[in-house]
This record gives structure tokens, sequence and C-alpha cells, in this order.
């Protein structure tokens, strides 16, 4: 429908007019359908009073064939001017004598119409048959025809009248209507240019003006506190926006400081903690060339004991000075090959782990990154995967990647000691081990140092893993657009 | 009115034609005026309507109730004098009542105790004690009806008479006077006036 697009203003008016003209129309049809009944049966019912009185005056001159009196009641008919002929008939059906209004011979039967008693409608015209009756005894019959002028005459009337009505009943309504659609259109109207000016300007300090005490009004009441709480939550929002912004300055500046204080602490212990550990290995292996001969076995086990741990703490410092390095590196983001970079990583520490892993190594894609800090993540997850499945009847580790939500996911997944999903948490902490050294040796460093690099490619880290079973590493690096594909 | 009735459901199986409709009328004139060929002088004309008309003068007369013996007693028609109606008059008054009462017609040559009993009484023009009769039903409720020209001078109460080929009617009002005789003012509008 089309209303339903056009303005409340029109609506409104519309539905007014709409129904007054239809219950006017109803009305009126109603009335003049029960005129048009009513007036043919009433028109009806007159005429045959009509016809009774003539009837009934006319007895005696059928009754002894006096045809001027018959006459002369029949002219009497004159008078109403809607009689268009008349006649009596004798108790034998013949003509009698007839009247008629004019000059031009009416179409009256020479006999008695067959059609007796009561009326009935020809063509426009109405026929009423009266017996006439002296005592119950029947003299003959009345004819009378009357056209129904009479009901056209108030038909047309009362049509009139009905156009004139509903015509000045439209006029009305339509004034009134425009009066009265105003009470409701305008404050719809205020409300929608205020929620107008609200979406539009993001102004949440306008407020629409109430007209009364009606829905409208209460919607209005309830517009226009949305607003102020809205107005209020924005203020509240802003105010902490800057207390947070300003906190978070403040926050970053103090992380800032107090890393840097901890990174120069940390690099200068490991630098100054090499110093001392280079004598004690250093003398250590003097001790052992020069007077070994002398120490015994016993002495020989101790002295071996004391490098073996002195070079596991040079690893350590070795390790830790590149953590805590990392931390002022900056990533230089060159094409690499990752296949090749799994490839050599592989080939380098296969040796140390006793060769008989079976190293599975997919077709992965060309990322950008830092070349040596993503050899050092592959080389640490290679590591720990030859290192905890190296106890294994048939160690395998597989590397490969697949692409997930515009990542790409690596992986290095072994079939080796696995961990406790338990300790997950402690899993890429600084000198945290989920095994000891007994078992597997290592300084607790490797993952966090891979949790480091990851971070500082924007990408993410996580680990699946079975205790006995063994464990898979993912890392993801974020693809970018001039990357070549080389998988689908 | 049955007869009437008839007529009408034969002329309208009859269907439509002119000359159809012309035989029918003259059948129904045949029917209602007793089965037999109509009369032709211009006399027996009259004679057939001078009988219709003394059936119909029962519509508009009203008699006393006490001209009746009881309510089983019948309307009397009396013709005295010469029968000039031969079975004409029995005919038309055959199986119509008035006020319930069949229709007896009796015929008299002289006049008799009975005579004043009628309680309509149609004396022929050529009955020569015209006065005597009159006098005789002088004050009772009997309706006195003849053809003589001087019968209502006479103070007969109604009389025939013939103008422009008609049968017309003459009331002598006062001769109803003190007869308990009613006669409805249809009658009296139709009627000829008698002015002594």
């Amino acid at each position: 429908m089309l209303l339903r697009h056009s303005p409340i203003k029109r609506k409104i008016r519309w539905v007014i007019l709409l129904t007054s003209a239809a219950v006017l129309l109803f009305t009126f049809s109603a009335y003049f359908v029960y005129e048009v009944v009513t007036f043919r049966q009433t028109y009806a019912r007159q005429l045959s009073v009509l016809a009774k009185i003539v009837a009934n005056n006319s007895t005696a001159a059928l009754a002894f064939n006096i045809e001027e009196d018959a006459n002369e009641i029949l002219l009497a008919l004159k008078a109403e001017k809607h009689i268009l002929a008349a006649a009596l008939y004798d108790k034998h059906g013949n003509l009698f004598t007839h009247y008629s209004q004019s000059d031009a011979a009416p179409s009256l039967p020479r006999h008695l119409p067959q059609k007796q008693g009561s009326h009935h409608f020809e063509d426009s015209n109405l026929v009423v048959l009266e017996p006439v009756t002296q005592n119950n005894n029947a003299l003959g019959m009345l004819y009378l025809k009357s056209d129904m002028d009479a009901m056209y005459d108030r038909l047309r009337l009362y049509a009139t009248i009905g156009s004139v009505v509903i015509a000045l009943s439209f006029v009305v309504a339509y004034v009134l209507s425009n009066r009265l659609q105003r009470s409701i259109s305008r404050p719809v109207h205020a409300l929608t240019r205020t929620a107008k000016v609200v979406s539009e300007q993001k102004d949440y300090s306008v407020r629409a003006l109430k007209s009364g005490n009606d829905e409208i009004g209460y919607l209005t009441d309830a517009f226009n506190q949305m607003l102020a709480e809205i107005q209020a939550q924005n203020e509240r929002i802003q105010s902490f926006n800057q207390e947070l912004e300003l906190t978070i300055e403040k926050r970053t500046h103090d992380l800032e400081a107090v890393n840097k204080e901890l990174e120069a602490f940390s690099y200068s212990v490991s630098h100054d903690l090499r110093a001392p550990l280079r004598s004690i290995n250093g003398f250590s292996r003097i001790l052992l060339e020069d007077h070994g001969h002398v120490l015994g076995e016993e002495g020989v086990q101790t002295l071996n004991t004391i490098m073996r741990n002195g070079l596991r703490m040079g690893q350590l410092i070795d390790d830790l000075l590149a953590f805590s390095r990392l931390g002022k590196q900056s990533v230089t983001r060159l094409n690499l090959d990752m296949t090749s970079i799994a490839k050599t990583v592989t080939e380098e520490l296969k040796g140390q782990y006793g060769n008989k892993t079976e190293v599975i190594i997919k077709q992965m894609p060309q990322i950008q990154g830092d070349s040596s800090m993503l050899r050092q993540v592959m080389q640490n997850l290679v590591s720990n995967a030859l290192k905890y499945s190296m106890k294994k009847e048939r160690p395998v580790v597989e590397i490969g990647s697949f692409k997930e939500h515009g990542e790409h996911v690596f992986y290095v997944k072994d079939n080796g000691a696995g961990f406790n999903m338990e300790y997950y948490n402690k899993l890429f902490g600084v000198f945290q081990r989920l095994h000891n050294g007994g078992e597997f040796e290592g300084t607790g460093v490797g993952l966090a140092l891979v949790h480091r690099i990851i971070t500082k490619h924007n990408g993410r880290i996580w680990a699946e893993a079975k205790e006995n079973e063994g464990a898979t590493f993912y890392f993801s690096i974020p693809s970018t657009k001039n990357e070549t594909m080389l998988y689908e | 009115m049955q007869v009437l009735m008839k007529i009408f459901s034969i002329s309208r199986i009859a269907g439509t034609s002119i000359a159809g409709r012309f035989m029918l009328s003259a059948a129904m004139v045949l029917v209602v005026t007793g089965m037999r060929p109509p009369l032709q002088s211009p006399e027996s004309r009259a004679t057939q309507v001078k009988a219709v008309f003394l059936y119909n003068f029962t519509q508009f007369i009203g008699w006393p109730s006490s001209s009746f013996d009881d309510a089983q007693s019948p309307f009397v028609i009396g013709v005295l004098g010469q029968n000039t109606f031969g079975t004409y008059l029995s005919e038309v008054v055959e199986n119509e009542k008035v006020n319930d009462r069949p229709i007896t017609i009796k015929y008299f040559s002289s006049i008799t105790p009975e005579v004043g009993e009628c309680e309509i009484l149609f004396i022929d023009k050529s009955f020569p004690a015209m006065k005597q009769v009159i006098q005789s039903t002088h004050g009772k409720p009997v309706l006195t009806v003849s053809d003589h020209e001087h019968f209502t001078k006479q103070a007969g109460i109604l009389r025939f008479y013939i103008e422009g080929g008609k049968l017309r009617i003459e009331i002598n009002q006062e001769a109803t006077a003190g007869s308990g005789l009613e006669v409805s003012s249809k009658l009296l509008r139709i009627a000829t006036l008698y002015k002594p």
C-alpha cells in the first residue's frame, strides 16, 4: 500500500476521511434501500386504500348499471396526478367504464386482467385490482394504474440531499482531520526531527519538546531520558578513557624503565659471570692435563664433573644472554624459505641425538621474517623434539605447516615423552622445566626464547601434548601479501 | 362467483386469440344468463335486468330482524300478478343468500296475507289492484317494486323506468318511512328521487 510510506500526517487524514466516507456511504445506502422498499410498500398500500374507497363508492353504480355515476366517481381521481388510468369491470369481467389521465388512449384491457386481488408492478407502474363488493357479494372489479413518479421524485430528492450531505461532510471531515491530525502528527514530527539531529550529528545534548501526557509524551520523556543517559555515559567513558590512557602511559613508562634496568642487569650479570667461569674451566682443563696422573681415578672423575657443570653453566649464560639480547633486537623481515631452514637445522642436529630418528619435512611456504631468529625457533623446537623422542624405539618427528585464518601455522610434532597439560602454563616461562635434568638435559630457556621471537613476529605459539605419547608445538606467523604461495 | 372463476380459468387455457375471446365472452353471457339462448327483444332484455336488480336490492337495503319468523326463515321475493320473468328470476337467485338466508321466490296472482310477509314484492304493471297492494303492505318491512308508471305516485317504494334505453330506478323515500326498511345512501345516490 502506498500509504505505508507516506507521512503520519497524511495517514491520519486519510484514515479519518476514508472512515467517515465509508460510514456515510453505508448509512446513506441503507437509508436509500429502506426508503425504496418502504416507499413501494407504502405507496401500494395508499393506492390500495384509495382503490377500496373508490370501489366502495361504485358498488351501486355497478349493481344498477349507472354508467354516469361510475364515471363521475372515477373522474374524482383526477385530483391524484399519479393515477394514469382507472377502470371498472362488471361482474362478468367486461369493461364497464374507464378514466384516463391523458387523452391518449389508455392501454386498458377490454376484459378483466387475469391477475386478481392485491397489487403488482407493471413496467414502472403500479397496478392495483380491487374487487367491488357489497355485503360480500361480488359486483365487479376496480382497476387502478399509477406511475411511480412520486417514488422517483422522492428518491431523486433523497439522492440530491444525500450527495450534498456527503459532500459537505467530506469537506467538514477534511477540515476537521487537518485540525485534529496536528495533535498527533506534530509531537511525532518533533520527536522525529530530534531523532534525526541525534543520529546525523551525533549530538546527544539536544532534547525533544514534550507536548502532552499521552503516549507520545511518554515516548518523548523516555527518548530524552535515554539521550541524557547516553550523554552522561559518554562523558563518563571519555573521562575514564583519559584516565586510563594516562595510567597506561605511566605504567608503560615505568615498565620500560624497569625492563631496561632488568635487561642491563641480567646482561651485565651474565657477562660478568663468564670471566670467572672461563677461569674455572681453563684451570680445570690445565689441572686435568698437567696433573691428571697424580689425582688418581676418583680425582679425575670429580674434575670432569666440575668441567661438565662449568660448560653447562656457560651454555646457560649464553642462552640468557641471547634471551636478554633479544629484547633489544628488532626484527628484520626478509623472505625466508621455511623448508630449507628446517632441512638445514635437522641436518645439523640429527647427529647429536644418535641419528636414529625419522624426520619428515613437509613442503612449507616462504614467509617474511627475521632469518636468524626463526632459525633459532626451528632449532629449538626440532632439538626439543629429537631430544624428547630419543628414548623411544622408533622416534618420528614431523615438521609441516598449514594456513588458517590468514596465518601460516607451522608445527613440529614428535612421538616422544610429551608432557602433562596440567603444567601447560609453565611451558613458555624462563627456567621452567617440566622434566628433570637427569632425564633430559636443558637450561629451561629455549621455549621462553621461542615464545619471545614469535611474539616479536606478531605470531602466537601453543602446544598440545600427552604424557608418553608425544607433543606438537605450533607457531603462527601472519601471512603478508607479497609472499610466494607454495601450497594451496 | 364460482361460475365466474371457472370462466376465467377456461379463458386462460384458451389462449389469447381475439376470435377465441369473443366466443368465450359470448359463452360467458350464456352461462351467466342461465344456460339458454339470450332473449332477443329489448323488452325481454329489460326483464332480465329487472331480475338482476331485484336481487341487487337485497345488497343495498336493510330489513329489520322482525320481518323474519326465526333464524331459519328464508328471504322471500314475491311476484304479484303476471310472471314476466319466466324461470329467469329463480335462476338469478339460485344458490344466493341474503345474510345467510336462502332466497325463496313466491308467485301470487291475487292479494293474500302472505303477500305482506314478503321481503321484496314485485308487482307487475298489469296488476289491477295496485292501490290495495300498497295499502296492505304499508308500514310493513316490505320493499314494493313495480314497473307501473304511477307506482311511486301511489306510495309504492321503487319504480323501474326506461330512460335512454336503460333501466332506471325511482325511489319514493317517504314511502319507506315507518316500514323499518333501511335504504343505503349508495342506492339513494344512483336512484331518482320521487318528488310529488
